[in-house]
């Protein structure tokens, strides 16, 4: 018997943009990706990706209100029928100019140095990835791991 | 409150060599890697350029912990010294092949294999010491 596909829900979840915090989103989409029935290694993924992202978000609140902000990073996710879909909001710095520079990590990559990887790695390891700024709410980087015919 | 990496480092003695075994737990990401980048940064201020990194307890790197340890590498290299890598859980083996860093920092399966490697590079730089010079083909 073939099991129900996954139903469409909403999840939201909001972190103080302080890095210490991002080991809680991190354990939160690590169980997801579980209960998701994804791959431990696309599971590894995920967390790794949203991490980065998060830590990209938490970099941008920084630039833009100093070490103790007051807005927060939003995390929503979006499990529908074929996919995962998260998006991770902040209102800090534009980062567009370092996303649309960032490539797939592959054999050309220049892996010397000490920053840099995290967009790459989020492109690399993720099925699409975009990115969004509105003037008025911030930077909006959507990413989408689609469910493979076994985690269906 | 947020108890998430410890590092810690033993000096050991091999083939004449001094070799630092650098031995980290927990979570290495945005929040603990300056960690990291200090405790291998005072060993090159002592000018300690033959470290392993024990990675047996971590559970996490994040991009921020492998820039730390990529960044590093050319620095130590340079010095005829190398960072090599011991003891990775399977997960975090994982991520280095799939991201292409295997390719270019040495990961053996226990500290023991590690320091077993620089003696050999120890003894390759030995013989091609005692190599004679290559005469002129002209």
């Amino acid at each position: 018997m073939s099991e129900m596909p996954h139903p469409k829900q909403d999840i939201s979840l909001e972190i103080t943009a302080q890095p210490q915090y991002l080991s809680v989103i991190r354990h939160f989409i690590s169980c997801l990706a579980q209960e998701l029935n994804f791959s431990t290694e696309e599971a590894l993924q995920l967390e790794m990706c949203v991490d980065e992202a998060c830590a990209n978000s938490i970099c941008a609140i920084h630039d833009k209100e100093g070490p103790e902000p007051k807005t927060k990073v939003k995390v929503d996710i979006l499990i529908d029928p074929s996919s995962l879909k998260i998006t991770i909001h902040d209102s800090g710095k534009d980062f567009s100019p370092h996303f649309q520079k960032a490539l797939p990590i592959d054999e050309h990559t220049d892996r010397t140095q000490f920053r840099g990887y995290g967009l790459q790695i989020i492109k690399t390891f993720m099925d699409d990835v975009q990115y969004d700024r509105d003037p008025a709410a911030g930077n909006h980087l959507h990413m989408i791991k689609y469910f493979s015919e076994s985690a269906e | 409150m947020w108890k998430k990496f410890e590092i810690s480092t033993t000096a050991e003695s091999k083939c004449d060599l001094t070799i630092q075994v650098v031995r980290v737990k927990g979570y290495l990401d945005s929040s603990t890697f300056p960690q990291m980048q200090d405790h291998l940064q005072d060993l090159l201020n002592q000018r300690q350029y033959n470290i392993v990194v024990e990675f047996g307890d971590l559970n996490y790197i994040s991009s921020a912990g492998l820039g730390v340890l990529m960044g590093m590498l050319q620095e130590i290299r340079n010095q005829e010294g190398d960072l090599k890598l011991a003891n990775m859980p399977p997960k975090i083996r994982n991520l280095f092949d799939m991201l292409g860093f295997s390719r270019l920092i040495r990961i053996y399966d226990s500290v023991q294999e590690a320091e077993d490697a620089f003696c050999n590079d120890k003894q390759e730089r030995m013989t091609e010491q005692d190599k004679p010079p290559l005469e002129d083909s002209y």
